[in-house]
Formats: structure tokens, sequence, C-alpha cells
């Protein structure tokens, strides 16, 4: 696998839009190394970083069961245990997200507080 | 293990893959990175010889994958061709980006030692240079279309490049893919070419 291929799968990490941005986030809640990753999903090193440039399942698409087959299928993976580990990094990206939102409205909460201001 | 990334030779296995990332496939994506990002980053090497053809290609195959129908298989071109023309358009204006950054390093400096000097006055009037700019950009409009009528891409990012104010041979050689000639045929080459722009700008004016 090319080193290329490499740098652009750890591009994709930054990107809810592939599957790589969750396995990151679910590796990293873990304390798992990539190697430790593929471990745990029955995939070899370089299946990882494909899967990691593949689209993500979207949870709220009726496609979603499909779309962890299919990839699961092509990878030779459980399909079970990428189930779970998309889940898993699904929900601690909306734990994140949510995480950032609360602390913009508190910040802006604070900047609005007249008091603050003496 | 998986089977190993497919190399899409043929334009029907091209178009096959194209479908699917339309489709929606999850793992078209994966298949179009490993397809066409080591092959890009090749061709675009062996004319452009820069360090940003990693990147540019990237960003072309990313592009791609996040608007797949911003290639359209019935305006004739093969998508590896369609994916090397955005590529390389992505590579020339990572050129430009990176060329005009060192510029604006290189006038800082210059604008540092003149405020030591005598020109303070004529620099620290915001609209002199507001004016300069002006002139050159209403000047590169004019001249540009006539003169870059059936130059190739290399040679009008070239003739960008020149007009910019862009002296040093191995940015220009680059810019026209000569990067891979010995130092001095590529001093020649510039040389010649640089002649034959400046022929059709005094024809132009």
């Amino acid at each position: 696998m090319s080193s290329h291929l490499e740098k652009l799968a750890r591009r994709a990490e930054r990107d809810p839009f592939f599957l790589g941005c969750f396995l990151a986030l679910c590796a990293k809640g873990e304390g798992q190394t990539h190697a430790q990753l593929a471990s745990a999903l029955g995939c070899a090193h370089q299946d990882l970083v494909m899967l990691r440039l593949c689209r993500a399942p979207d949870a709220e698409s009726p496609r979603f069961q499909a779309d962890v087959d299919r990839i699961a299928a092509r990878f030779h993976i459980d399909p079970d245990i990428l189930l779970e580990t998309v889940r898993r990094g699904q929900a601690l990206f909306h734990m994140g997200a949510a995480g950032n939102e609360a602390r913009g409205t508190l910040s802006a909460a604070r900047d609005a507080d007249p008091e603050k201001k003496d | 293990m998986s089977d190993s990334p497919q190399i899409l030779r043929t334009s029907e296995q091209q178009a096959a893959l194209h479908a699917r990332l339309v489709a929606g496939d999850p793992v078209a994506p994966a298949e179009l990175a490993a397809a066409f990002l080591d092959h890009l980053i090749r061709r675009l090497d062996r004319k452009h010889r820069s360090d940003l053809c990693g990147e540019a290609a990237g960003d072309a195959i990313m592009a791609l994958i996040k608007n797949p129908k911003s290639y359209d298989p019935a305006r004739g071109k093969t998508l590896g061709g369609y994916l090397y023309m955005s590529a390389e358009g992505d590579l020339l204006n990572l050129l430009r980006k990176e060329k005009r950054h060192f510029h604006k390093k290189e006038g800082d400096a210059v604008e540092l030692g003149r405020h030591r000097g005598n020109h303070r006055e004529e620099e620290a009037d915001p609209a002199l240079a507001l004016i300069r700019e002006e002139q050159v950009s209403t000047a590169k409009n004019e001249l540009l279309p006539a003169v870059c009528a059936g130059l190739s891409e290399g040679e009008i990012c070239f003739l960008e490049l020149m007009v910019e104010g862009e002296r040093r041979t191995g940015i220009l050689a680059a810019a026209c893919g000569l990067s891979g000639l010995p130092k001095n045929e590529q001093a020649a080459a510039v040389k010649r070419l640089k002649d034959k722009l400046k022929k059709r700008i005094e024809r132009a004016r």
C-alpha cells in the first residue's frame, strides 16, 4: 500500500464523510494504535487504509445496515464488529460536537453577561 | 486480506467505478483513490517535478469523491483524464499560491529596507501602491487573452509568472514541465520561450 494512500487516509480521518473519521475516534477512545484497530476489526493493515477511505454509512439512512454489510463483505471482516465500531465512533463524534456546541453557548452567554463587563 | 487495488485500464472500468461513486457505494471512494492516486502523482511529477504533486492529486480525488457529478462522461474525457486535468489545475494553483507567498515575503523584506532609506514618503501612501497594482492588473487583463491564444496550459502558466515578474529559471521551467532537463538546456529552453512570449506581447500591444 502506498505512502500517498496512507497520507490520504490520514486526511480522511478529519472528515466525517469518511469512515476513517469514526474509526479514528473509536481507536482514540480505546487507546488503540492503527495496528491494534486492524487487529480488532480482523483485517490487514493495508485493508485498514482502504477502510478509512470508504464513505461512512449514514446512521440516519435506511441504507445504513446495507452499507455496513457492503464494506464488511468487500474487506472480509465481521459485519457485527464493524457495525459496533462505526456506531461507537459516531457516538463519540456526536458527543464531541455536542460538547463543542455547549462550550460555544457558554462562552457566548459569558460574553453577553452585563455584570462581567465591570 | 482483500483483493489488491484494481488498475482500471479501460474506460468502461473507469465508467463503472464512477457510476458506483454517483450511486453512493461506500467502497467506491477507497477504490477510486487506490486506482488513481499513485498514477496521478507519477504523471504530475514527470511534468512538474514538484513536492506539491501529492497534495494536488489528493485534492482532485477528494473533490471528485465529494462531488462525483462534477465529472460528466458524456463530455468525452475518461475518468483518469478528468482527474489528471483537475489535479494539474490544483497543482498550478498551489504553485501560484506558493510563489505569491514567496514574493510577499521577499516584498516585505524589501519594504523594510526602503523604510530605512529615502523612500518613506512614497511607500507610506497606500493609494500609490493601489494605483500601481491597478495598472498592472489592467495591462494583464487586456493583453493576456490575445497573447494566450493557442498556447499550452504550461506556456500560459509560464506567461503569467513572467508577467508577475518571476525571473528564476527553475520556477519558470517547472511551470511548463521543463524541470527534467539539465540546467543549461533548461536555461536555453526558458530563454527561447521568454523570447517567443515577448514577441507575442509586442504584437498584441
